[in-house]
């Protein structure tokens, strides 16, 4: 069972993704959120992971993992979809925002 | 610790218990630490956090929703942060809190938020005589009772999810408040335009005007704007339900306000007065004789004054255009 996991927000011209904590059912927020592309939110959440030497580096290199195909989803045309079909590919992040 | 090898002679127990105490870390309150959970019990559970003795973290601080069972929270093993709540006690115990950290983060996010403007969506959980409540962010949040747009009755509304706006996020008097209309507006403002004619029905009938509902949005039809003659009352032109045209006149997404006008869609004063159907069949020809003197005035207008002026100049000129 994961013990974290990624949130997003579809923004209007941002995505926004922040860290939670994950305890039985219960989602506990571990950062605030970070955006991109205006902020590079990968390099952001990396630092603010790598800052928290508590997080294995297993748990560290799967949720940025996770960020980059969200990331890569949303670039190539995934912003332009409804979130509904967002969250049927990424089942495990809790996606949220417009439309 | 590698540091000290057995090159260091003379370092003797005495300079080892004073380096102990040199880094013995003193905990204080307000400090965010990280600590594994080292057992849970029904009222609590106690946390490793590196202190002399176990810190202890009651049921009540565990998080901001509220837990029947630590469990749901916290299992044996794991780590995570903890704020620190107190000092140690006569027994050297700090006690922690979780919910404290749950409450700095969830506003931090609910304050990116809402400076992104951002939509969420979140399921009314109950309502009360002033409005709903739902969860955003794992923070209660108050939506007022003139801010939802729907035409169900407020009692059947609980487990309805809503895309939702900030109006008031402010920490300090723990207010977070949101608008469902501000949020419907806006996605519907991004598809009508100012001089757009559209088919509305009338939905409430007001002294100051009528609300038309345009597509499942409200807009408001000022008293002034129905007539170039005088109107006593709405009442005189329009009934509950009838079915008209307007015309928008202006999108305020700031404040979830669409205006509308009858007025600027007379081919003759006072036709909305005397035969609103004649109003109607011409509604289209005269909006575009509308949007060619606003398009004329902002032409005219940018040649003579410096672009940012124009904006205000033109809203001025759409409120008096007649």
């Amino acid at each position: 069972m994961p013990k974290f996991a990624l949130k997003a927000l579809w923004l209007e011209n941002d995505l926004a993704i922040a860290v939670d904590q994950v305890v039985a059912k219960n989602r506990s927020p571990l950062t605030h959120y970070f955006f991109w592309p205006r902020d590079d939110a990968w390099e952001q959440l990396k630092a603010e992971l790598e800052s928290k030497t508590w997080i294995s580096e297993v748990d560290r290199i799967e949720l940025l993992n996770r960020a980059t195909e969200l990331i890569n989803y949303w670039q190539n045309g995934g912003r332009n979809r409804p979130i509904s079909e967002a969250q049927a590919q990424f089942p495990d992040i809790l996606i949220g925002g417009n439309s | 610790m590698s540091r000290f090898t057995a090159a260091d002679v003379g370092f003797t127990t005495e300079d080892f218990a004073a380096l102990l105490d040199k880094y013995d870390y003193h905990f204080s309150p307000g400090e965010i630490v990280a600590g594994t959970v080292f057992s849970v019990e029904p009222r609590g559970a106690l946390i490793d956090i590196g202190a002399k003795t176990a810190a202890f973290l009651p049921l009540q601080e565990m998080s901001i929703s509220r837990l029947e069972d630590p469990h749901e929270m916290l299992q044996p093993g794991e780590t995570r942060e903890f704020f620190i709540l107190t000092e140690e006690n006569e027994e050297g115990q700090l006690t922690l809190s979780i919910r404290r950290i749950e409450y700095m983060r969830a506003w931090e996010r609910v304050r990116q938020l809402q400076k992104e403007d951002a939509t969420v969506r979140s399921t009314i959980f109950a309502t009360n005589r002033g409005g709903a409540l739902v969860r955003i962010e794992g923070l209660r949040g108050f939506i007022p009772g003139s801010h939802i747009s729907t035409r169900k009755p407020k009692e059947e509304l609980v487990g309805e999810e809503l895309p939702l706006k900030f109006l008031e996020v402010d920490e300090d008097r723990n207010r977070l408040v949101l608008s469902h209309r501000r949020a419907l507006v806006e996605r519907k403002m991004n598809k009508l335009e100012v001089g757009e004619v559209v088919v509305g029905t009338v939905r409430g009938i007001k002294p100051y005007g009528a609300f038309i509902d345009i597509g499942g949005v409200s807009g408001l039809l000022h008293i002034s704007e129905i007539s170039h003659d005088h109107v006593d009352t709405p009442h005189s032109v329009f009934n509950v339900n009838d079915e008209v045209k307007v015309m928008i006149i202006d999108l305020d997404a700031e404040r979830g306000r669409i205006s509308l006008s009858t007025k600027q869609l007379e081919p003759n004063p006072g036709d909305m007065i005397r035969d609103p159907k004649l109003v109607y069949e011409k509604a289209e020809e005269m909006a575009a004789k509308y949007r060619e003197q606003l398009l004329a005035a902002k032409q005219g207008q940018a040649a003579e004054v410096p672009p940012e002026v124009v904006e205000e100049e033109l809203e001025y000129a759409a409120a008096a255009v007649e």
